[in-house]
């Protein structure tokens, strides 16, 4: 076949167009440079209580009242909207371990089955700001998660070892996002505002009928059973970061959105994972407290039906009882 | 199997590995072969109505030139198999639906059957070829083929199978006759426009998509959102489609065969008219020489004349989807060239400069678009009825952000068309040929580059595989 030169030239042609690529791929920067500042904001703060969530605390806890609610400690949130499982150990293991703060209580507040999903919330827009908490190498990382973004088959896996930029997609994307974000909003608004609006614009409730089901069915974790397994979620290394930087953990599960009577539905699969939950927490000298059977937590205090948010006005209500139940885990 | 799945990346080096080590009869074979595991890859009993095509249009094409008595017997028996072809698995849901829908409002009760069959992908595109095929050979512009094996494979050739282009038997089968030449020049062009249509997909077409859907799924979208979202699918449909027949194409070129050009910078279109002359030139081609000429065509008066327009388009629209608001889509296309047509009898085009032209002729395209992308005619109301002046500050900037974003994404696009245009050919000498091998491997190289850098994280089927 190579017998002509246009054979060879369109040899040279193929390993040009494969190889340029691939290299320049392999050259790329391959995550987001490790943030330290919440270090230095730890070290200066000293925060007896740390608290990490996600969005749920927004409006969910006061840091400032539930200081004061619980003796006068100082108390620390460290959340953003989406952060999951991976985002939370990291934040554990490079932040507050780290810093050798040695809070008294680190408290994670999760919903349902988080815990032990650990790819959830890992891509797309919250890759960077999970990244944001990594450094370069993290072997629990590679262990839970590097299988998954190495491709589920050996042609992904083959693909994403020449081209490791492929991995990194959702990085780029959220750049150009921004930098759409930015563009437009040199032109007379802040990109807080923008981003609120667009926000609003696409928020749940303003879905039809069908998109709104089939999204709300898509944020649902899935049905699992609970499996401790190192190799299958971020818990046991959870547990473990917290045992190492000698840290009291507490697990605590926050209500979700319940019906007129103030209970939540659960279904027997979802109860009996939690009890199986509990008792591997608790074996793990961890705490472990269920939020969602408190009957003072009505549904009045949530942002509107269907959100498992609460509304600002309950932020006060909702910081005293979250108090009530941490008081009892630290010492008077 | 898609040409966007990594099953493809394997399955095409294998096939052309094997075709190219084979003699001409054997490569046929191999390339029905390979057609029949790419089609069937996922759902093969979609084989069988495929082989069903076949062999119909295939007989009653010998059939013809055998009893010529009897040819309009075996042209209307081929066509009578393709539409209810498409019937069963097309359009019976939508007329029962409709049905019913009428019996409920004339107080009776609906037709107690259930009729919801899977779509097989391409359908609507082998269905069409067929028939063009068989009128070829009715009207004598085409010899019946005598071989099944040539004339399965002009059916069913993999790359153009699933969404085109619409092929002719007469370009075709000469081609699947004769030896074909291990061509490098070719394969690089082809190489190279196979990576531009994957760009042209997973990278423009897939990371416009997410605005597309998440504008289409607000219930009561605001003026400047929902036509920052219609930007977004005139961008992504023409992105996906067109990047479809680039891999199409390009593929083909690498086995030695030419398929047609179907795209030819469609929103640089002057005129209505001249929109269907770039956009989907095999469909337009197709329904000009099948159904407008048929129907007579610019003969037999103005009147005549539009009806069979308005007609043509009505049915293009209908091939589409069975769904009402492709009807109306089609419809609107018919009565714009209708209006273009009077526009240009009382002398009113000409005033234009070809900026404004092409830019009234992109708004109406793009009006096109929200009738095709949104199937709800009542949203479809809503849509039309957001007044510009009742938007408050923030919609404005939220609108103003997707469009930002649709033309990043879209930024490629232009470069493009600029790169490939009259003024880059004639004043510039900018041609594929012409970049030598070093400027080729580097645009090629670039764009896998951006297709490894910036290919969005989730991918969805082509958009006229549904059709």
């Amino acid at each position: 076949m190579f017998r002509t030169k246009e054979s060879w030239r369109l040899l040279i042609f193929v390993v040009v167009v494969v190889i340029v690529p691939a290299v320049a791929s392999h050259l790329a920067p391959m995550k987001a440079h490790f943030d330290a500042k919440p270090i230095a904001r730890l070290r200066a703060k000293k925060p007896q209580v740390v608290i990490l969530s996600d969005s749920m605390v927004d409006n969910g806890v006061d840091p400032e009242l539930l200081g004061k609610l619980l003796d006068g400690r100082r108390v620390e949130l460290l959340w953003y909207g989406g952060a999951a499982s991976a985002s939370w150990y990291f934040r554990l293991k490079n932040y507050i371990v780290a810093s050798h703060i040695r809070p008294e209580l680190v408290c994670i507040f999760f919903r349902d089955r988080v815990l032990t999903d650990p790819r959830f919330r890992t891509e797309g827009s919250y890759r960077s700001k999970l990244e944001a908490a990594m450094h370069e190498d993290e072997p629990i990382y590679r262990l839970v998660l590097g299988q998954h973004l190495a491709g589920e088959g050996d042609l992904h896996r083959w693909v994403d070892r020449l081209y490791p930029l492929n991995a990194r997609r959702h990085a780029q994307h959220e750049r150009i996002e921004q930098t759409s974000m930015r563009l437009v909003a040199n032109a007379g608004v802040t990109v807080p505002e923008l981003r609120r609006w667009i926000n609003e614009t696409f928020a749940l409730t303003n879905l039809a009928g069908g998109a709104a089901e089939e999204a709300a069915a898509f944020s649902k974790e899935k049905q699992t059973e609970f499996d401790p397994d190192p190799r299958r979620s971020f818990l046991r290394h959870i547990v473990a970061a917290g045992t190492e930087g000698c840290i009291p953990l507490c697990f605590l599960r926050v209500k979700r959105h319940p019906g007129a009577d103030g209970f939540v539905q659960q279904d027997e699969q979802l109860r009996r994972y939690i009890a199986n939950l509990r008792n591997w927490i608790e074996s793990q000298s961890c705490y472990f407290i269920d939020d969602t059977d408190n009957p003072e937590r009505t549904q009045d205090m949530y942002l509107q039906p269907g959100d498992d948010h609460m509304g600002p006005w309950a932020k006060e209500r909702s910081t005293e009882l979250y108090a009530d139940e941490l008081r009892p885990l630290l010492s008077p | 199997m898609t040409f966007h799945s990594l099953s493809y990346l394997v399955f095409l080096p294998v096939v052309l590995a094997l075709y190219w080590a084979l003699p001409r009869r054997g490569q046929n074979v191999l390339l029905v072969v390979a057609s029949y595991v790419f089609y069937g890859w996922e759902h093969p009993w979609f084989l069988l109505p495929l082989w069903g095509s076949t062999l119909v249009d295939y007989s009653c094409a010998l059939g013809m030139e055998r009893f010529p008595v009897r040819r309009r017997l075996f042209l209307v028996t081929s066509i009578i198999g393709s539409v209810a072809l498409l019937g069963t698995f097309k359009y019976a849901g939508f007329v029962l639906e409709n049905v019913n829908a009428l019996l409920t409002q004339f107080g009776s009760d609906p037709l107690r059957v259930v009729f919801r069959l899977v779509l097989p992908a391409g359908l609507s595109f082998y269905t069409f070829q067929s028939i063009g095929y068989v009128v070829d050979v009715y009207v004598g512009r085409v010899r019946a083929e005598h071989n099944l094996l040539d004339y399965a494979l002009y059916v069913s050739f993999f790359p153009q199978l699933v969404a085109g282009p619409i092929e002719r038997a007469g370009h075709m089968l000469p081609q699947y006759h004769s030896d074909r030449i291990f061509d490098p020049v070719g394969w690089r062009a082809g190489l190279g426009l196979m990576l531009w249509g994957f760009f042209k997909k997973v990278v423009i077409a897939d990371n416009t998509a997410p605005i597309v859907n998440k504008v289409f799924a607000l219930s009561h979208p605001s003026f400047p959102v929902i036509w920052a979202g219609v930007l977004a699918f005139a961008v992504q449909i023409y992105a996906d489609f067109s990047g479809y027949t680039d891999i199409a194409r390009g593929t083909a070129r690498l086995l030695g065969i030419e398929l047609m050009r179907n795209f030819n910078h469609p929103y640089i279109a002057t005129s209505p008219a001249d929109f269907w002359r770039r956009w989907h030139i095999s469909l337009s081609s197709w329904l000009r020489d099948f159904i407008y000429i048929p129907l007579g065509g610019n003969r037999g008066g103005p009147a005549r004349a539009s009806f069979n327009l308005i007609a043509t388009f009505a049915i293009s629209g209908l091939w589409h989807g069975a769904s009402w608001n492709y009807v109306l889509w089609g419809l609107y296309w018919g009565f714009l060239i209708l209006a273009q047509r009077f526009l240009r009898w009382l002398g009113v085009t000409q005033w234009f400069p070809w900026l404004a032209k092409v830019v009234i002729t992109f708004g109406l395209t793009c009006v096109g678009w929200l009738l095709f992308r949104e199937r709800n005619l009542n949203k479809i109301l809503n849509d039309f009825a957001q007044l510009a002046v009742a938007t408050s500050t923030d919609q404005w900037w939220v609108g103003a952000y997707l469009a930002t974003l649709v033309i990043v994404y879209a930024a490629p696009l232009l470069i493009h068309l600029v790169a490939t245009s009259d003024f880059a050919r004639r004043r510039l000498a900018i041609t594929w040929p012409s970049l030598g091998l070093i400027g080729e491997a580097g645009v090629a190289a670039l764009l896998l580059f951006g297709i490894v850098f910036a290919r969005s994280v989730t991918t969805s089927d082509f958009i006229y595989f549904q059709f």
